[in-house]
């Protein structure tokens, strides 16, 4: 039997896996001591993602911006709200956020549009009308059926909706999609 | 938090459109980057360098100085690395078919160029505003169209 005794800079070991990871990406950094890798320039947002896989495995964990979770959760729970159109129906927006989330609804309107760019509500019409997109394309139901669906007063309500979001009719969506395929 | 970053890319010829975009770009307050490319062979050569990062958002004139418009979406649209690329076509004019053509061979968005600084202020803003959902939340870009 042969013991071998180690002794090691547990900093220096971290710098070095971590510019190993660095070192197959393009992307340029600066490393700012403990914990805090800085990208410099216009980083591609996919290789930033691919160098946080990389790190996978190798024993130092990516610390999520605690505040980037909460705008996930909020866009989830939006969708979730919308998919399952019951609750979407008897409930405002506010009052499923805030019982979903434990926050209060100007405290997530506030960081919602702070770092999307878009409010809350403009976010769930856009979801809306991407489910409306989705419902369209299938074939399976008629626009009334969808406007029900997604909780529209009436078609009209859906179609107006419709054109001031993506600045196209139902029809001539549906029209320019099949054309695609052809 | 640290912001994702998107880089943008015009493709035109006209210094005017060129500087329209640089000044909205640099006024308002979005974490973007432009890059200018006078004609579709400047980006076609620049597409063609694998270490070159490809732009989240694509803007193009609806008259290219040396393609038409229509051909180079459907080159563009066959090249796996630009799939998540949203792409605007803009014009001054256009016809109805014209703009459903664009369309129908790949563009996200068509915009109706506004002609004074204000309005297209106000219309780029809002064409980025709706293009960061796209590229950050769980929307189907396949089915996005936009006319603005």
């Amino acid at each position: 039997m042969i013991s071998v005794y180690l002794t090691y800079d547990a900093q220096e070991v971290y710098m070095k896996v971590l510019e190993e990871c660095l070192k197959e990406t393009s992307l340029k950094y600066e490393l700012n001591g403990w914990g805090e890798v800085k990208f410099t320039g216009q980083p591609d947002i996919t290789e930033v993602n691919e160098f946080k896989n990389k790190l996978q495995g190798t024993g130092i964990y990516v610390i999520e911006d605690p505040r980037n979770e909460l705008i996930q959760r909020i866009k989830d729970t939006i969708s979730e709200m919308i998919l399952l159109h019951d609750n979407f129906k008897s409930k405002k927006i506010s009052t499923y956020l805030t019982e979903k989330l434990n926050y209060s609804y100007s405290y997530l309107s506030k960081i919602f549009s702070e770092y999307t760019h878009y409010s809350i509500e403009q976010f769930v019409i856009l979801k809306k009308i991407d489910y409306a997109k989705k419902l369209i394309l299938e074939n399976k139901l008629s626009l009334t059926q969808i406007s029900y669906k997604l909780g529209y007063s009436s078609v009209a309500h859906l179609s107006q909706q419709f054109k001031k979001t993506t600045g196209l009719t139902p029809t001539t969506f549906y029209n320019i999609i099949e054309k695609r395929k052809q | 938090m640290k912001r994702t970053f998107f880089k943008l890319a015009i493709v035109d010829d006209d210094e005017y459109s060129i500087k329209l975009f640089e000044k909205t770009v640099k006024e308002i307050k979005l974490w973007v980057g432009l890059m200018v490319f006078r004609n579709e062979s400047e980006l076609t050569a620049y597409l063609s360098d694998r270490q070159n990062n490809v732009p989240n958002i694509l803007f193009l004139k609806l008259n290219l100085p040396d393609k038409n418009v229509l051909v180079y979406l459907q080159e563009l649209r066959k090249q796996q690395r630009l799939q998540n690329t949203l792409i605007t076509v803009y014009s001054v004019t256009a016809s109805e078919e014209s703009i459903e053509e664009v369309f129908v061979n790949g563009a996200n968005i068509y915009m109706d160029q506004p002609r004074t600084y204000e309005e297209f202020k106000t219309v780029l803003e809002k064409v980025l505003k709706i293009n960061f959902q796209y590229l950050e939340s769980n929307l189907n870009i396949e089915n996005f169209l936009y006319r603005i």
